[in-house]
């Protein structure tokens, strides 16, 4: 899986590091590592699809609001995602999501609160584009 | 002495200062040494960095149960003047996060062979974890009126006793709280989480009076005898304080230049207190914080429910009242000689004669404790609120499983039913400081003086 815990750094929290080889493809991969954190990302059946548009300034603060969005349908909505179908042109993204209502079928973790701006940022290592965080536990 | 590399200079038994080699205010931590050798890394780093925000009134505290945060690390006490900051960031998302006690005229004996019936009646009513519903469903009016007008609403709708309402935290309800300020996310994450105790260190524990310090105080608070049976609650506003702090703290980033001021964690963004949006902020802070103490007060209510069911009785009867309830994350506006805003991430109010409550890992017990003039003096009337973890989430569940720590902890005499394996083991006990060198701390220091300690027999958590 193409994130990683960074441990013994926020001992409170989750400290992750979550990287892809494109832009566009990041955003599955958050989708991913979100969803691992709060329950199996592969015990996730694909039975909804929701629509996700989203336009920031930069591309660091697009991908803050993402997974702000994440956490507003997991708590909103009670929804958590599988995958997403996501085209990125000019700090915009749009397409769908693909998840369920969370409920007693799926292995519950922890929950996340928030996306904290502690650390957060996204750099290109080598062929990879990294994004750094902290979730708020 | 020194930690990391930082240098630090005693200045009483459990007090320590931070060498000023930065521009800003100066810290103190509380803590016996001990405790502050367990203390990791990022604390200190996070307590430089909140020393250096701008308008900063006098010193930066941290308190001996703090561990490292995001912005400020959690054990957080700072003031600023009415023309100061206020950091969203230095409240933490989890707003109102805060500590409940109440007592009842049970004994270990009426309880212990009903143990596991009552815990999972009580799993049962108040939904832990993620994604579970509260009993109560409420309307956009109805949640406006309740983060309006804190308690006295949920008192109104038949949920309270009249005499809850004096043994809170400001009486249940943080002024000025507007409803209009809030943004719809944080209305629609809010909404359906009422009564709900969230997930993380959060839970709900029955627990023992194991000892009493102070007998004539623990009778002013209803505890009277060893293994008096007690509830104690710790849980917050749920998603809507958490997108009350996401959205302000997003907007007090964007607007740093506005303000010209720089800070040095994005996580610290902070405005002006008289600016427009700093208004704003205290606004939707202080609806957050009433929908907190509404909360604790619904899971009160079920509580008293689920004792009734079991035992038979009326819960007036099982003289079920409510100790006290107080909140330790929370930004108010206090009196030291001129008016300040109190910043308390991860910290009590600690006033004299006022009660303070620290709760601890469900393996090792909870206390509660007086506030001092000491406090009043030293730290802007504040003391520890927890143990404060010393452990990563990741390792403690490397170390042990949750299948694996309930069974102990059920051979130990503690029941506990959790929503999730993984949940419960990163809560494990020696994830967490040794809660009584926290006590003696801010024993030593004079922030607060013990008046009794509880053992856990019974924990639900999310």
């Amino acid at each position: 899986m193409p994130y990683q815990v960074i441990e013994d750094k926020n001992i409170a929290d989750i400290n992750l590091k979550i990287w892809a080889n494109t832009k566009e493809a990041l955003f599955n991969e958050i989708i991913s590592a979100f969803s691992n954190q709060i329950t199996q990302t592969d015990k996730i059946k694909k039975k909804i699809k929701e629509e996700i548009i989203l336009k920031e300034k930069n591309f660091s603060d697009l991908v803050f609001g993402f997974i702000e969005k994440l956490i507003y349908f997991k708590d909103a909505k009670n929804l958590i995602f599988k995958e997403g179908k996501i085209v990125l042109s000019n700090n915009q993204i749009k397409g769908y999501l693909f998840g369920q209502k969370i409920n007693q079928d799926l292995p519950i973790k922890i929950d996340i609160k928030a996306i904290t701006y502690h650390k957060f940022r996204v750099k290109k290592e080598k062929n990879f584009y990294c994004l750094y965080l902290v979730f708020d536990i | 002495m020194k930690i990391y590399n930082f240098e630090l200079k005693q200045i009483e038994q459990a007090a320590w200062q931070l060498e000023k080699d930065y521009q800003g205010v100066p810290v103190v931590i509380f803590a016996r040494e001990e405790l502050l050798k367990t203390m990791d890394e990022e604390v200190f780093i996070q307590a430089k960095n909140v020393a250096q925000l701008p308008g900063l009134y006098q010193k930066v505290y941290i308190m001996p149960d703090a561990h490292s945060g995001y912005g400020a690390p959690i054990g957080t006490v700072f003031a600023m003047k009415e023309d100061g900051f206020v950091a969203p960031g230095a409240v933490g998302f989890d707003i109102n996060c805060g500590m409940r006690l109440i007592t009842t005229n049970l004994t270990i004996k009426d309880v212990e062979p009903r143990l596991e019936k009552l815990v999972n009646l009580l799993f049962e009513n108040i939904p832990a974890g993620v994604g579970r519903r509260g009993f109560l469903k409420v309307s956009k009016q109805q949640l406006k009126n309740i983060v309006e007008n804190g308690i006295k609403e949920i008192e109104k709708m038949g949920f309270a006793w009249k005499k809850d309402l004096e043994n809170i935290e400001e009486n249940g309800i943080i002024k000025n709280a507007d409803y209009s300020i809030l943004s719809q996310a944080a209305v629609e994450r809010g909404i359906g989480q009422l009564a709900t105790l969230g997930s993380g260190n959060h839970y709900l524990e029955i627990q023992k009076v194991d000892q009493i310090f102070d007998q004539k105080l623990a009778e002013k608070f209803g505890i009277y005898n060893q293994n008096q049976i007690t509830i104690m609650v710790h849980c917050g506003s749920r998603g809507l304080g958490h997108q009350v702090c996401s959205d302000y703290l997003r907007l007090f980033e964007k607007n740093l230049s506005h303000f010209k001021i720089t800070v040095n964690d994005r996580q610290l963004a902070c405005a002006s207190i008289n600016s427009s949006i700093g208004q704003q902020y205290l606004s939707a802070m202080a609806a957050a914080a009433n929908f907190a103490f509404a909360n604790r007060q619904l899971i009160t209510y079920q509580v008293r429910k689920c004792f009734e069911k079991i035992f038979g009785k009326k819960a007036e009867e099982l003289s079920m009242k409510l100790a006290y309830d107080v909140a330790h994350n929370i930004a108010k506006w206090e009196t030291f000689k001129q008016k300040l805003l109190i910043h308390r991430k991860g910290a009590t109010r600690s006033y004299p004669n006022q009660p303070v409550i620290i709760g601890g890992s469900m393996e090792t017990g909870s206390y509660l404790l007086i506030g001092t003039i000491n406090a009043l003096e030293k730290s802007f009337g504040s003391t520890a609120h927890g143990s404060g973890r010393t452990m990563s989430r990741a390792k403690a569940k490397k170390l042990i499983q949750g299948q694996q720590l309930q069974q102990h902890l059920r051979k130990k005499g503690i029941y506990i039913k959790s929503a999730s394996y993984a949940g419960l083991a990163e809560e494990a006990g020696f994830a967490y400081k040794n809660i009584d060198e926290v006590v003696q701390s801010v024993s030593e220091v004079g922030l607060s003086k013990p008046i009794a300690s509880f053992k856990p027999i019974g924990n639900i958590k999310g």
